[in-house]
């Protein structure tokens, strides 16, 4: 498939074909583009996109005259389509690009505060004509946690929040005003990374750990700079290296890693940032004997310790 | 002077000449029309012209071919249908196009379909952060093949578990950061669930249209919740009770529900009635809460947390 990131080696004639085919129509539908913004868009090179365009001029159909020839010129540094003399409309979607198009659509629907009425629900309605037979068969299910609407809602205008937040390491629940600046979802909860005023630092806040917010009708004039939540786990700098038995892998499986590697008999090693040693102890408790510390800085006894202090509830 | 023709233009002009010829063409028409851009030699121009046919199929373009009568018997002609391989317009205003593109923008699926989708459709990629995200990666060369099973209902066959599958994808769900792929297992005669990030190594998919789905499938209920699952595994449903201390509590009645409630401590712990049938899952589920909470009874399960817990306090 054409346009596919990271392929390496000699592109293949179907592949720029391809590409000509999704980016002559594109450029026909605009009439003119800079060279440097269709690049960006394709992410290709300019001189790519000129040697493309240049192909493209010359090729038609027999006589070759103006009128049976693609008409896309460069001049400078923009491109140029005039007539659609060949090529007159795009490529009808592949199955990967259906399934794309349903899957983004449903997520976006589904998330919180979205309009089921809009622009959006309109235009996933004028696709349904491609889509096969009358089965919708992808869901997206997202998590329903209170307070997306509200964070997002303030991601966006930039007003501070003040919540109350719980810890469930610690157990503490703290007050805190914070400026979100973007929400995401991931591994199935949603998070805010926010400027926090309590630590005057950039945070990540899991929305479900949100027990109380209030609006405090102070914005930040600052321009936002979203990030992706890309930090999830260097808060701490902890870094372990586990080993994880076929049968618990999923109790891993949904943390950001730093690196991993899946072994042939179904465990895996995983290095992993850790939060607090109380999470930590909680995954080895819960992996039994089935997850174990390999590298990095975790006191030796964490599992026992751990169990210990369970285990003293029992013997009350 | 003889210009040396690269099969990217080669297959741009045989496309430009069998859209805009009225009636098919032979391969010797087709040859003569387009001069110097096939070798002389016959065979060797027949392997070229076969190569740019596959080539254009892969794209999704069809050359048809009928077999000619009378003076030109048994001769093949070629053509190719505009409407066969062209989007039709979708009207799509501006406003909805712009939803399209926001939607795409947000949801992540690391795959570059979306992106191909969006640029058929005439959009652009949004290249600023956006203020939300949802992350579902699933990756450009498993969306393909998952896409073609499940648009065009191929059976896929695949590796699970070690095991070969056979199955009749009827759907997918993401849940919880995971994607989750139903459908008829030929192997186990029966629907079964697959986690996608598990399926080792590559898909192989059947013929087209091999398989119906069930009328009114509903990939959200073919999967288990954690709590479905905590009820699986036992012919006889069972439940423990557990007391979840005050910091946890409320979150366990969110978890839950109000109906699970058998006793509210003063101190703010909460007594439960959890399903533990399956008793791995609830033990799980149990130490996910480390020492703030306690199976009270039954006996039997009290003792296999305890056991279990002193088994990794021994292991050290």
């Amino acid at each position: 498939m054409a346009l596919k990131k990271g392929k390496r080696g000699p592109e293949g004639a179907g592949e720029r074909v391809a590409r000509l085919l999704v980016l002559i129509p594109w450029l026909l539908e605009r009439g003119e583009a800079e060279i440097a913004q269709v690049a960006k868009e394709f992410k290709i090179s300019e001189k790519q996109v000129v040697a493309d365009l240049e192909l493209a001029s010359v090729c038609g159909a027999p006589p070759f005259s103006p009128l049976e020839l693609i008409d896309v010129y460069v001049d400078g540094d923009m491109a140029y389509a005039g007539l659609p003399t060949v090529i007159h409309r795009p490529l009808k979607m592949n199955t990967a690009e259906l399934f794309a198009l349903m899957t983004m659509g449903a997520a976006a629907l589904a998330t919180p505060g979205a309009d089921r009425q809009g622009p959006l629900s309109r235009a996933l309605e004028k696709l349904r004509p491609l889509m096969p037979r009358d089965a919708t068969p992808i869901v997206v299910d997202l998590p329903r946690t209170p307070f997306v609407e509200e964070v997002r809602e303030a991601a966006i205008d930039g007003e501070r929040l003040e919540i109350r937040y719980f810890t469930p390491a610690s157990g503490a629940r703290t007050t805190r005003v914070i400026t979100p600046r973007n929400v995401f979802e991931r591994g199935g909860h949603w998070y805010v990374s926010a400027d926090d005023d309590r630590s005057g630092e950039r945070r990540e806040f899991r929305l479900d750990r949100i027990e109380e917010l209030t609006r405090t009708g102070e914005f930040d004039t600052k321009e936002s700079e979203p990030h992706e939540g890309a930090n999830w786990f260097t808060e701490t700098g902890t870094v372990v290296t586990l080993q994880v038995a076929p049968g618990v892998r999923y109790l891993v499986d949904s943390y950001p890693y730093i690196e991993r590697k899946d072994h042939r008999d179904g465990s895996l090693t995983v290095q992993l940032g850790v939060s607090s040693e109380h999470w930590l102890g909680r995954l080895l408790i819960r992996g039994g004997g089935d997850i174990e510390v390999v590298g990095g800085t975790a006191p030796a006894d964490l599992r026992a310790t751990t169990a210990r202090q369970v285990l003293a509830r029992y013997s009350q | 002077m003889a210009v040396k023709r690269g099969q990217a233009e080669r297959m741009l002009n045989l496309l430009a000449l069998l859209v805009t010829r009225s009636g098919p063409l032979t391969l010797r028409q087709i040859r003569y029309e387009l001069g110097d851009h096939y070798p002389a030699n016959d065979a060797a121009a027949r392997a070229s012209f076969e190569r740019d046919k596959a080539e254009l199929r892969k794209l999704g373009i069809p050359v048809d071919m009928v077999t000619l009568g009378g003076a030109e018997a048994g001769e093949g002609a070629y053509s190719i249908d505009r409407r066969s391989f062209e989007l039709s317009d979708l009207g799509l205003s501006p406003v909805e196009r712009d939803a399209l593109q926001m939607a795409l923008a947000t949801v992540r699926l690391g795959a570059s379909a979306g992106d191909e989708a969006l640029w058929k459709m005439g959009g652009e990629r949004l290249l600023s952060g956006r203020v939300t995200s949802i992350n579902l990666e699933i990756g450009d060369e498993i969306l393909h093949a998952l896409a073609e099973g499940l648009m065009e209902s191929r059976t896929m066959l695949f590796t699970y578990k070690g095991e070969r599958r056979e199955v009749d994808p009827y759907g997918m769900l993401a849940r919880g950061g995971h994607w989750y792929l139903i459908g008829f297992d030929h192997v186990r005669g029966a629907q079964r669930v697959f986690r996608v990030d598990r399926i080792e190594g590559l898909i192989e998919a059947g013929e087209k249209n091999s398989f119906e789905r069930p009328a009114g499938f509903d990939p959200r209920s073919a999967v288990p919740t954690e709590q479905e699952m905590l009820e699986m595994g036992g012919e006889i449903p069972r439940r423990a009770r557990v007391r979840v201390d005050a910091p946890l509590a409320e979150r366990v009645v969110g978890e839950l529900g109000e109906e699970s409630i058998v006793y509210r401590g003063e101190d703010g712990s909460i007594d439960f009635l959890v399903p533990c049938t399956n008793v791995a899952s609830f033990r799980t589920w149990l130490l996910a809460m480390v020492d703030r909470a306690e199976v009270l009874e039954p006996d039997d399960v009290r003792q296999h947390v305890v056991e279990w817990l002193s088994e990794l306090e021994r292991l050290g």
